[in-house]
């Protein structure tokens, strides 16, 4: 029996805030409102099985949520299968978590729990380091987007880095020397060394982006990669004066478009964080202009990240300024390997917790937001995918008449009459017409009459 | 305090009485405020529920005041006791239900049924009829949708 009534707006998140996220992605086609609010960073961001903070020992994913009081629990993902692969490190793409494993990646989205093994090409020699996702930003429909793994190895004893690109669509490889800026260490044309801070890429609008600096010089500044060019540049310089190798530099997405960034000095244990005035654009990076967000440096302050066995090991935190009061939030490993986070509001240390769940020393930890988006498939995958499951039907119910000339005509009724069903090839006939009136509300007695594909005009 | 004092009326909507403790009644904000504000006397008029509807909502206030009083009934208990009490809900009730304890200003309450519809609706038609929504996509656009997303559908 349908309700009369219509629940407030925000009684109707309420409850959907509360559906598992599986569901919530069937839900999609309720109606367009739905489909849009399921899009809404702030809607997922405030979902009651959202979570912040990914971390991984050698056995175990945990998520770390704030509600806000800190819950750290097991994320059982199959195809992960820890601990016969061990992650060596996790990298952050909007959404999608690259686990760099001991040889190869997964790609794994944790909130979906659906995975994908990237496998490393055929004959590879070295082991390759994956640095981040990314994907071709002149295709700007979300459809049409191809993901890209970006990866570095070092091609000969010595300084020579290569990279490698793999493709989701095709789940094939692209070899290519670096040209210009490199990973790490090693001489440019022009004599000048590059070194990334953190091997760790942040993806905005397609391209990949770190904090940088050549080894003659203290000067950081960031450095991308695009891939629809496939070039690395040097992308604009860093705010916070001069800056030494053994500071926390750390490179995050803000409001979407913008960047933040977090800096630890090693020296005073202060802490700034800057963010860009505006959106990034990817061509002008000449045009960005950083503003300060907050400073702290009270003595409880931690030093972040201290594992002098894993020199890019950088903290995790995510910042905002709802309420008013501006909110820091950290995770990091203290000297002994133990994980804490770190809350800061108001420029002032307000709460600081040992996540002493995670039993193993030294996790890997990265900021995570939950997403809805799948993780890509190849081509051939999902044209097989389909060919196996059920073929999913669409049903459209309409009247056919006979007119005056003897034509036939259909008469559909257009829309909030679709429904949909699953039909397998085991089915028989008889089958498939039952299951057809049993949806759509029809008695067994009426004749039913189904045609196959309408022409689009015809609907 | 006099025994009145401590006693509050509560009148549905379809005029029904209900004598509760104050205790258990201020568990609704909306009533604390009414309650402050000293404009109403010891009857309070709910013009949004129903005597079915505000029966069940004292029926929850009254088992979490008892047990929030003795702090020692185990959590575990009170749980439960949720559980069964949503468990047999019919969706009219359960609609009814989250719009009196948004009324009423009940959070755990709102929480509590909120869920409840969550884990009962597993379909998109039960959405449809529950929420009284119309599919507003066209059978193309809904196509597209489903096929994007089709491992979602696979159960």
């Amino acid at each position: 029996m349908a309700n009369k009534e219509k629940l407030p707006w925000d009684l109707v998140e309420e409850i959907l805030s509360r559906v598992p996220p599986k569901p919530l992605v069937r839900f999609r086609t309720v109606c367009k409102r739905w489909n849009t609010l399921f899009d809404d960073k702030a809607f997922i961001n405030n979902h009651k099985m959202t979570f912040r903070f990914i971390l991984t020992t050698k056995s175990k994913i945990y998520s770390v949520s704030l509600n806000p009081e800190i819950e750290v629990r097991e994320l059982n993902i199959p195809g992960l299968n820890l601990p016969d692969q061990e992650p060596e490190d996790l990298v952050d793409c909007n959404g999608l978590l690259l686990f760099e494993m001991s040889r190869g990646a997964v790609v794994c989205n944790p909130w979906l729990r659906q995975t994908r093994c990237i496998s490393e090409p055929e004959g590879n020699q070295t082991s390759l380091h994956f640095l981040g996702i990314g994907y071709d930003h002149n295709s700007s429909r979300a459809e049409e987007i191809v993901y890209k793994t970006l990866s570095v190895y070092r091609k000969d004893v010595g300084y020579t880095h290569a990279w490698k690109i793999h493709d989701f669509a095709t789940d094939s490889w692209k070899d290519q020397e670096l040209e210009k800026a490199k990973s790490r260490t090693r001489p440019s044309s022009s004599g000048v060394i590059v070194k990334l801070h953190s091997k760790r890429g942040v993806l905005l609008n397609g391209n990949l982006y770190w904090v940088a600096s050549y080894t003659t010089r203290p000067r950081f500044f960031l450095i991308s990669f695009d891939f629809s060019r496939e070039k690395y540049s040097r992308f604009c310089g860093l705010p916070c004066g001069e800056n030494h190798d053994l500071d926390a530099l750390v490179l995050r997405v803000f409001k979407g478009g913008r960047f933040s960034l977090l800096k630890q000095c090693h020296v005073t244990k202060k802490i700034e964080i800057w963010v860009t005035k505006n959106k990034i654009n990817n061509r002008y990076g000449g045009e960005v202009k950083w503003v300060s967000f907050m400073e702290v440096s009270t003595p409880e302050l931690p030093y972040l990240e201290q594992n002098y066995r894993k020199p890019y090991s950088q903290p995790s935190y995510f910042i905002d300024d709802k309420r008013d009061d501006k909110r820091l939030v950290m995770c990091s490993c203290d000297v002994i390997g133990r994980a804490w986070i770190y809350v800061v509001w108001g420029n002032k240390l307000i709460s600081k917790i040992q996540l002493d769940s995670v039993v193993d020393r030294w996790p890997l930890h990265c900021t995570y937001f939950p997403s809805l988006v799948s993780v890509p498939g190849t081509r051939r995958e999902e044209a097989e995918l389909q060919m196996t499951r059920r073929q999913m039907v669409l049903l459209v119910k309409g009247k056919w008449f006979e007119q005056s000339n003897g034509m036939w005509t259909n008469l559909t009724e257009r829309t909030g009459n679709t429904k949909t069903v699953f039909l397998s090839a085991r089915m028989t006939f008889r089958e498939v017409v039952k299951l057809v009136k049993e949806k759509m509300d029809i008695t067994e007695d009426v004749d039913v009459t189904l045609t196959f594909q309408w022409p689009s005009y015809m609907l | 305090m006099s025994k009145s004092e401590k006693k509050i009326v509560l009148k549905s909507l379809d005029n029904e009485a209900f004598e509760v403790e104050k205790a258990v009644a201020l568990q609704s904000q909306t009533i604390w405020v009414m309650c402050e504000d000293k404009c109403v006397g010891n009857e309070i008029p709910l013009e949004n529920v129903t005597g079915q509807i505000l029966a069940k909502v004292i029926d929850y206030c009254k088992k979490h005041a008892v047990v929030d009083g003795d702090g020692d009934e185990s959590s575990e208990e009170l749980k439960n006791w949720d559980t069964e009490f949503t468990k047999n809900m019919d969706q009219s009730t359960l609609f009814n239900m989250i719009l009196a304890a948004n009324y009423l200003n009940i959070k755990s309450l709102l929480n509590l049924t909120c869920q409840a519809v969550a884990d009962k609706t597993k379909t998109i038609d039960e959405f449809h009829t529950f929420l009284n929504i119309e599919n507003n996509f066209t059978p193309e656009e809904e196509a597209q949708i489903c096929q994007e997303n089709l491992w979602a559908f696979d159960d």
